[in-house]
């Protein structure tokens, strides 16, 4: 059992599960994502992906130019993909808990 | 300097940053510096200044956490000892009596210390503050919680974290300057240093 994700590191997580991204667009994807709730700083950002890539959670791959200079991207590992699976599960047996329980006080 | 240059330039050659993270690094800066406001960018610098920072500190300690954590009490001893150096330098402003003077010199050699990692040097020179801080009568608490967080507190090395030396000499840099602009405002020098480094990336981000 891992200890539930900052909010940051599962939209990290996230914003790769579609495909791999540089950094730009990794911020990119987690303002789309959160709904413009969650706005990581560029030094948030690349502490994240430091953090993850010595865990081995993501990976550097090749390079991506995106119409600019060639760039590398981050990409999900087999173990960062657990790792969301993990974390998706836990938000929704809690969500699930919780719609049950406001259920549960409107019957009454 | 308000188009993102110093957030550019921070990107660029701020030590302290994993090489194969710059490059992607650079490139997403490049695309950050021309959005958002100047505070925007300011945040954007300061939160560069963070993760070198931080990859400063892992690269000395590791994933080891009561590492990370005795390396932040010693960088807490540095942020301590500038605010002391200050606050002697805006006495011998006010009233430059030799004992002041001597505080004030111990002080700034026992920060600087900190600063360079020399750890036993920082901890006589503290000890050294303390006994000045009592002869002047300045008030020892200070003094004496510098000494115990560097004696307890582990290498903050200026060598492997040349940001933090900056700042600390940045902090010391902007409080003398307030000591010498208003001598009789001894807890104006000491509050600059609190907020000299934010309002400098402020200005300049």
């Amino acid at each position: 059992m891992t200890a539930p994700l900052r909010e940051p590191t599962y939209f990290v997580l996230t914003a790769l599960a579609a495909g791999p991204a540089h950094g730009y667009r990794i911020l990119q994807a987690i303002d789309e994502l959160s709904g413009g709730r969650v706005r990581m700083r560029a030094g948030t950002l690349y502490a994240a992906l430091d953090r993850l890539e010595r865990d081995g959670h993501i990976v550097l791959v090749g390079t991506d130019s995106d119409g600019g200079p060639p760039r590398r991207s981050f990409a999900l590992t087999d173990s960062g993909r657990e790792l969301l699976q993990a974390e998706v599960e836990r938000l929704r047996a809690n969500a699930e808990v919780g719609q049950a329980m406001l259920r549960e006080g409107l019957a009454t | 300097m308000s188009d993102g240059r110093v957030l550019r330039w921070t990107a660029r050659r701020l030590p302290g940053i994993d090489g194969r993270l710059r490059a992607d690094l650079v490139a997403s800066v490049d695309q950050l510096a021309g959005r958002g406001g100047r505070l925007d960018r300011a945040l954007e610098t300061a939160s560069l200044v963070g993760f070198a920072l931080r990859s400063a500190s892992r690269r000395g300690a590791g994933d080891d956490r009561r590492e990370l954590v005795r390396q932040g009490v010693r960088t807490g001893a540095l942020v301590l000892a500038v605010l002391g150096a200050l606050g002697a330098w805006s006495a011998v402003a006010t009233a430059a009596t030799a004992p002041a003077v001597v505080l004030a010199v111990l002080a700034t050699l026992a920060a600087a210390a900190i600063a360079g990692g020399l750890g036993t040097t920082a901890v006589a020179l503290a000890a050294l503050s303390a006994v000045a801080s009592v002869v002047t009568g300045t008030g020892i608490a200070l003094p004496l919680v510098v000494l115990g967080a560097v004696a307890l507190g582990h290498r903050f090395d200026a060598r492997t974290c040349p940001v933090g030396a900056g700042l600390a000499v940045a902090g010391i840099a902007a409080g003398a300057t307030v000591a010498a602009l208003a001598p009789q405002a001894a807890p104006a020098g000491l509050a600059v240093a609190g907020v000299a480094v934010p309002l400098v990336l402020l200005a300049v981000g």
